[in-house]
């Protein structure tokens, strides 16, 4: 018997090994005395462990994970696009950087509408998803009506998301979007008061969007709408829980506040969120599973579903601000309102902000693939030295953007990022609750994994019964 | 309610030789020089206006077309291929390595390896189909069986089968000739426990398990498409969570875990209630299993299970499995609203002995 290349971490008292396909064991004993004992052989071989000998079907499926760990469809299935960045709000942390209503220059003309076409065109996979942000894309909503029929003539399967601040959207725009099937996604930063500190600064603003929120959820269903907070005060996570509850919502996503756009300037705090953000989010969770155990109305939650799908879904890559390579304009890609293109939505903001020019071509010219050839040089953990001994990396994720976004280089030691910080946290959270076996903990882990409430049948190495 | 008959007898015939003919009820039927038209007495077929064949009886659910193999030394037609059937199967033998406890269909003495006439008979087939492949063990004649397939896929590529074995007869020599072929087959597997000797006690056969690990992992090395099938026992249902943690870990590969409910025949009859376990009454450890693959990301069908003895958030997975020669309602079903989207019952389902809980749904 042979053992797999592991890396060990201690959680609590025991220890948990992990190994590149993302198979692990946890255990009060080490990985080499596991092996030395003869009856648990089987067990290794069957959780992942260890293989006898190389092409065997144990060696073969640990290949085969890591492939799928690794593997970046090579059609874009994710176009995010600009057409407009003017807005009808001003939040206080805007990211993507807005322009006002009333200006000129911030939108496609209709040659960059057809411009856009082209392009997706001879990119585009067979199952795309369109996210259309801004600005507020409903001040143009006549113009994508018509560049969505276009797109659904391209691809017939393509999904379309807009991205609005529901401040002002008419019956016959919501019939129009029911009727072409789109989805809808918005920002609800908790109750009425702090929705409206945040972004409307006035009542009525807000009370104008809480009943558009609640005409879209009438007429298209809680299915077709994703609403998303942005936590700038950590300690309202469980007001916001309960804001979204009774607004009937299975699912809420506690992001934390980025530290892009107008953000870097107003929400200085936002620098060293680290630490502070992972204790309140930590625990907010437990609250949050313990009012599952309790209520009929079960609520999962986005970014600790993410970390737990790293873990136990191979392949599950289609987060793209959370995986690991991290290749740039592969699946992906942002184009702004003046035809540039972005690796992401941060680069974006960094560029306009004037940071750094992350651009990676434009609508005209196509990809500048010397550019992205070195921006994926920086997009995978195995180029950061920190990395090579964790226990997490074959769960975890790379943004090199964000890296640079708070440090302003991507040579940092990774342990002492933000990032990293908070993805441990998480990560121990996970392999300490399991350990533990607590129930709670194992039925909010499932909801999190499959949507049933119950506790999982899932071995976790020692623990075949 | 009457099953459809997949073999018919010859009263009268005037041929010697087998052949293969395709059958339809229209006067003007033109698909090959081997075209048959069955008259409207449903008793006699005949080629270019001539009398060929007379049945024994009366065949009053022709398809709208048929291909048939008649044999006439024995008196016997297959009724090869339907054009509305859910399922056209060759059984290739009757022979069989194992002795699984819940066989349906015994091992015996019988080979039908008719390649040829197979051939000529796929060669009438229009358009795509899948051609189902089973036993006994048909890789018994695996040498045989791959050379078939490959001349079929050379003349007729939109031809697909869906190949039922035991899959412990794959040796790495296979392995350039299934990659060739691995667009075109199915390769459906049964595994029924993670553990060696649950397995081979179950499929009656030492070691059966080390060699399907071996034979798997040919499947893996040569890209084939796999689907593996887990008949549900009580030998084996408390395990399956197990099982389910196993595919995901170990045959990452699966294109999909068909999960089977217990048909009433064969070995299956004898000491039923100790091999029947009725999920309609416990369906929890079931899914438990179901849970897993949704955690670890793969796909699950759901076989033989009628849509009432499954909890409302699984019936998406159940597929009307049963073909149709060999399925039926009880009267329970009658009322129900989604007949036509369930499997139903097998033929020879036995209401004392088989589900508490079938009832009507809606």
């Amino acid at each position: 018997m042979n053992l797999f290349p592991f890396i060990s971490r201690k959680i609590g008292q025991s220890v948990l090994s992990t190994n590149e396909a993302g198979r692990f064991i946890l255990s009060d004993d080490t990985l080499p005395q596991i092996a030395k004992k003869a009856d648990e052989t089987t067990n290794l071989y069957q959780t992942g462990m260890a293989y006898d000998e190389e092409s065997d079907i144990y060696f073969n499926s640990y290949i085969f994970d890591i492939a799928r760990r690794n593997f970046i469809p090579k059609t874009i299935d994710y176009f995010m696009i600009i057409p407009t960045l003017r807005c009808n709000l001003n939040c206080t942390y805007c990211q993507v950087s807005r322009a006002n209503e009333d200006a000129l220059g911030f939108d496609w003309d209709d040659q960059q509408y057809e411009t856009f076409i082209k392009f997706f065109d001879r990119h585009s996979g067979d199952t795309p998803k369109v996210e259309i942000q801004g600005g507020e894309p409903l001040l143009v909503y006549a113009k994508l009506e018509k560049l969505i029929l276009t797109l659904r003539k391209l691809r017939p399967s393509c999904e379309i998301v807009i991205c609005t601040n529901l401040q002002d959207i008419s019956d016959h725009v919501i019939k129009s979007i029911k009727k072409l099937s789109i989805f809808i996604s918005s920002s609800l930063d908790g109750p009425l008061k702090t929705h409206d500190r945040n972004r409307t600064q006035n009542i009525a603003s807000a009370k104008k969007f809480y009943n558009n929120l609640n005409s879209c959820i009438n007429e298209l269903g809680h299915e077709k709408i994703s609403l998303l907070p942005t936590i700038v005060d950590p300690r309202i996570m469980m007001e916001v829980y309960l804001e979204y509850k009774n607004l009937g919502f299975n699912e809420i996503f506690m992001r934390p506040v980025n530290y892009q756009g107008f953000a870097r300037k107003k929400h200085s705090s936002s620098k060293s969120i680290g630490d502070e953000w992972s204790d309140s989010y930590l625990q907010f969770l437990e609250w949050l599973f313990n009012e599952n155990e309790t209520s009929d109305h079960k609520i999962s939650e986005t970014f600790f579903s993410l970390h737990a799908k790293r873990i136990f879904k191979a392949g599950y890559n289609s987060h793209v601000d959370f995986r690991n390579p991290n290749p740039v304009a592969k699946d992906y890609v942002v184009v702004n309102f003046d035809g540039k293109l972005f690796p992401s939505d941060e680069a974006r903001m960094l560029d306009r902000i004037g940071i750094i020019d992350l651009s990676i071509g434009d609508l005209d010219y196509g990809f500048d693939d010397k550019k992205i050839g070195q921006i994926d040089d920086l997009s995978k953990l195995e180029n950061y030295s920190q990395c090579q001994s964790c226990a997490y990396k074959p769960f975890c994720g790379i943004d090199v953007v964000d890296l640079i976004s708070k440090h302003g280089t991507v040579d940092v030691n990774m342990h002492e990022t933000d990032n990293c910080k908070m993805h441990m946290r998480i990560f121990d959270f996970i392999f300490e609750n399991i350990k533990k076996n607590n129930p709670i903990f194992m039925k909010n882990l499932n909801l999190n994994l499959t949507g049933t409430y119950a506790e999982p049948h899932l071995t976790f190495g020692n623990v075949y019964d | 309610m009457y099953m459809i008959e997949l073999s018919l007898n010859i009263l009268e015939i005037h041929r010697e030789e087998d052949f293969v003919i395709s059958v339809t009820a229209e006067k003007d039927n033109l698909h090959s020089n081997n075209s048959g038209t069955l008259a409207d007495d449903k008793t006699k077929v005949s080629i270019e206006g001539n009398f060929a064949i007379g049945l024994s009886k009366p065949i009053l659910d022709l398809s709208p077309y048929e291909i048939w193999i008649v044999f006439p030394k024995s008196k016997k037609i297959t009724r090869f291929f339907r054009s509305d059937a859910n399922s056209n199967t060759i059984l290739l033998t009757e022979q069989c390595d194992q002795r699984c406890i819940m066989c349906s269909q015994p091992p015996k003495n019988y080979d039908y390896t008719h390649f040829e006439l197979y051939k000529e008979a796929i060669a009438l087939i229009e358009g795509p189909s899948v051609i189902g492949i089973s036993g006994g063990e048909p890789t018994l004649f695996k040498t045989e069986l791959l050379e078939f397939i490959s001349d079929i896929v050379k003349i007729k590529p939109d031809i697909k089968f869906h190949v039922l074995t035991n899959g412990q007869h794959f040796s790495d020599e296979d392995i350039n000739t299934l990659k060739a072929l691995r667009k075109s087959i199915i390769w459906a597997v049964p595994i029924y426990s993670r553990d060696a000797s649950e397995h081979d006690k179950i499929v009656g056969k030492k070691g059966a398990f080390d060699e399907l690990l071996k034979g798997l992992n040919v499947l893996a090395k040569s890209s084939s498409i796999l689907e593996l099938r887990t008949v549900v026992l009580r030998e084996n249902i408390f395990g399956i969570s197990l099982l389910a943690n196993f595919i995901g870990i170990n045959l990452p590969w699966v294109q999909s875990w068909s999960i089977m409910q217990l048909e009433k025949k064969g070995y299956a009859v004898f000491e039923w209630e100790k091999k029947f376990y009725d999920t309609s009454s416990d369906f929890k450890i079931l899914s438990k299993a179901i849970e897993i693959s949704q955690a670890r990301g793969f796909a699950v069908d759901l076989y033989n299970f009628p849509l009432c003895t499954v909890p409302s958030q699984f019936r998406k997975y159940c597929r009307k499995s049963i073909s149709d020669w060999k399925s039926k309602y009880i009267k329970a079903c009658m009322p129900c609203a989604d007949k036509k989207l369930c499997s139903g019952l097998f033929e020879w389902y036995d209401e004392a002995s088989g589900f508490k809980n079938i009832k009507a749904l809606k």
